[in-house]
């Protein structure tokens, strides 16, 4: 366990799979929408709330909202091919072997 | 861009020239998007580039490789400026600087003198900055890189290593790059103060110095150094020089200290040099301080914590970074570590600064470093080549480059729970529903921080814009935001129905107060995720009501919270000073810790890929 390298933190966090249960055990239950992580998504769900400031402190208006990933999934395409393009990066594959 | 540092009471119009392009070319490079090579960030990337086989810029380009491309430069150009300054041209200038009506009335023209000065004082300027951007930062933002605050750098180290000399500007360069280094080395690692006041204290020397300079001691450091020579030759290392025999006793200290004409080209009276060579020093004297556990790469994880506790982004980056460092805090002292190995954090102080946050990637990357989280979008972009060449990850949650998402390009990058693209669809979502599903005909204005993470909605935005038929406004202000009176101005006017803001640091206060100024509907004014927390709204308390903001971490009291006031506040761990236990910012930065590593960390073979999510 002592010899955890950068790499393997790597691929922890490729695989990572969040749970409500998981969460609770770290003792921050509900903190964030369940979610995983893969080879080609490292984004999560991209949900988020809604909060208002009520004079004396923060106040939840909704539970997690989701986006519309119609719209920022052709973006995010457009944007990271220019990026590889840029930079010459060969975009890997990320069907499992 | 610099001015050259003519006499006060001449070339008055080219020091203020140049100072007003200073404001106006940075203005000018990000209204043309030419400029910025139409990029979504407003940043320019530098390409790699090989010399020899070799790499000089790019993130695989090694350090010997820049230094000695670099050095080649410096060598050339410093002695091409030596000799130039003891050729007719260099006559002239030490004319014009004397007394330039003198210098006028015995021929020398004061304008062609003046001038060329200029331009080849511009030219080594020029070199440097391209030097800088392209073989040092990587990527440049207009307005960080360089601001006002690189060209009082380079005064700085001009006044500090001494006017005039050529031996100065180095000397200069290498006072100014060292001092921080070595006050991080005195104060932080021997002494163990806070890092933030070692940077304050800086500042204070830094300040300091140049008054003690200018009235003690105009010449600088290349004065300093060649009186220091001066004593040295006479005792304990006394040497015949051409004309003097050193058996002249008492009387020759002190004839020799008022006349130091006889010396090689170290008086002020012979030498000017032309100013600006020292960007290239500047990469040499960076990146490696805090490596105090070389041999020990093994025996602990490493998590660097690249904060920011000073500057105007310090009343997000401390509460961010207690939470971020209590959570580890509370491991190492009740869990004795993740799976009994201890965490060892290391912080390094960036003020938000893209370059200094560079510097401590710099700094930190050779002590085996697991993960990056640099708070800072701008960060991320310089660190996500370097990272991704030196096969550590960064965890940039909910800021830094949001087309990172996509893995196949971004290995080493991850954005979850979400990012800004998502928090715009997720804004103009909840306003959809507030108004029946149509935004058809409504004005939304998006008042956004002028920077790299201010202008990462824009294209969502905009995309969305045309879907759901509302115009959209942009409404830039300047860093750290501070000034938002004109923005506001024209918000009162335009009257649109609803502002998002992309804000952080000072600038959230500041905007909150102005609408409240000019009574615009709070409820409409909505923020994303970094302006959302307790001090934004704590100042203006109650006349603050009704504002709204995003969140990508739910509030309140979790049990965690209680763990941590007993294990690590309470037994004096805490990495702050115990107050931001609970707070937004600090239960966001406790956020990460649910994240690997952990001992099972193997998993991604056996596991089956999730099915959904078309991104």
């Amino acid at each position: 366990m002592a010899d955890i390298t950068p790499a393997m933190m790597r691929d922890g966090m490729e695989a990572l799979e969040l749970t409500n249960a998981r969460m609770e055990e770290l003792g921050m239950p509900g903190i964030g929408p369940e979610f995983a992580v893969s080879c080609a998504d490292h984004g999560g769900t991209g949900m988020a709330i809604m909060t208002q400031w009520n004079g004396t402190e923060w106040v939840t208006l909704s539970d997690f909202i989701a986006p519309d990933d119609s719209v920022t999934g052709p973006l995010v395409i457009e944007d990271s091919m220019a990026y590889a393009a840029e930079d010459g990066i060969e975009p890997r594959s990320c069907t499992d072997s | 861009m610099l001015r050259p540092a003519l006499p006060a009471d001449q070339g008055v119009l080219p020091g203020r020239g140049t100072l007003a392009a200073q404001f106006f070319l940075v203005w000018l490079f990000n209204k043309v998007p030419w400029f910025y090579n139409y990029s979504a960030s407003g940043q320019i990337n530098a390409p790699e580039r090989t010399i020899l086989g070799m790499a000089v810029t790019g993130p695989n380009a090694e350090a010997w490789v820049k230094y000695l491309f670099c050095f080649a430069f410096v060598f050339v150009l410093a002695w091409v400026a030596r000799n130039l300054t003891r050729g007719a041209m260099g006559r002239q200038w030490m004319a014009i600087r004397d007394m330039d009506i003198a210098a006028e009335i015995i021929g020398v023209n004061p304008l062609r003198a003046k001038l060329s000065a200029f331009a080849v004082s511009s030219f080594y300027v020029g070199i440097s900055g391209a030097l800088l951007f392209t073989v040092y930062l990587g990527a440049a933002e207009v307005g960080e890189a360089y601001g006002i605050q690189k060209s009082f750098l380079v005064l700085f180290m001009i006044i500090i290593g001494g006017l005039g000399s050529l031996f100065g500007s180095f000397a200069g360069a290498a006072f100014m790059v060292l001092l921080p280094v070595a006050l991080k080395v005195l104060l932080v690692d021997t002494m163990g103060w806070d890092t933030a006041l070692a940077t304050h204290f800086q500042f204070v020397i830094v300040g300091a110095l140049i008054m003690i300079f200018l009235i003690a001691e105009p010449h600088g450091l290349a004065r300093l150094w060649a009186l220091a020579k001066e004593k040295l030759r006479l005792w304990p290392f006394p040497i015949e020089w051409a004309g003097h025999r050193d058996t002249t006793g008492e009387e020759a200290p002190a004839a020799q200290q008022k006349e130091p004409r006889g010396q090689r080209g170290e008086t002020r009276l012979t030498e000017p040099e032309p100013l600006g060579r020292t960007t290239p020093m500047k990469s040499l004297a960076t990146g490696g301080s805090s490596l105090d556990t070389a041999g020990l790469a093994f025996a602990d994880l490493m998590i660097p914590d690249l904060s920011y506790r000073t500057g105007p982004f310090a009343a997000g980056g401390i509460p961010f970074s207690d939470g971020y460092q209590d959570y580890f805090a509370l491991l190492n002292a009740r869990d004795g570590g993740i799976g009994g190995v201890p965490v060892r954090v290391v912080e390094c102080e960036t003020a938000y600064n893209t370059e200094r946050g560079v510097e401590c990637y710099e700094a930190t990357r050779g002590d085996n470093p697991l993960v990056y989280q640099p708070l800072s979008t701008g960060i991320t972009y310089q660190l996500i080549p370097r990272a991704t060449a030196d096969g550590i990850p960064l965890h940039t949650m909910g800021y830094g480059r949001t087309s990172a998402v996509n893995g196949e390009v971004f290995s080493h990058v991850f954005n979850y729970p979400a990012n800004y693209w998502d928090a715009a669809s997720v804004m103009i979502n909840v306003l959809l529903d507030e108004n029946g599903g149509s935004l058809e005909g409504k004005k939304i204005t998006l008042l956004y921080h002028n920077s790299a993470y201010g202008r990462e909605p824009i294209r969502t935005l905009e995309t969305l814009a045309a879907q759901h038929g509302f115009t959209l406004n942009l409404l830039a202000v300047d860093s750290p935001g501070q000034e938002q009176g004109n923005q506001w101005l024209t918000i009162r006017r335009d009257r649109p129905d609803y502002v998002l803001f992309w804000g952080w640091g000072v600038m959230n206060q500041v905007a909150i107060q102005e609408a409240i100024n000019i009574r615009y509907p709070l409820e409409n004014f909505i923020g994303n995720w970094w302006a959302g927390a307790d001090h934004d709204v704590a100042s203006a308390g109650a006349a603050a009501a009704g504002y709204r903001a995003l969140n990508m971490n739910r509030l309140g009291d979790m049990p965690v919270f209680a763990e941590i006031q007993h294990h690590v506040i309470d037994a004096g761990l805490a990495a702050g000073d115990g107050t931001n236990l609970g707070s937004v910012l600090y239960t966001r930065g406790c956020m990460p810790r649910c994240w690997p590593p952990r001992p099972s960390a193997r998993r991604r073979k056996s596991m089956a890929w999730p099915t959904s999510r078309p991104r």
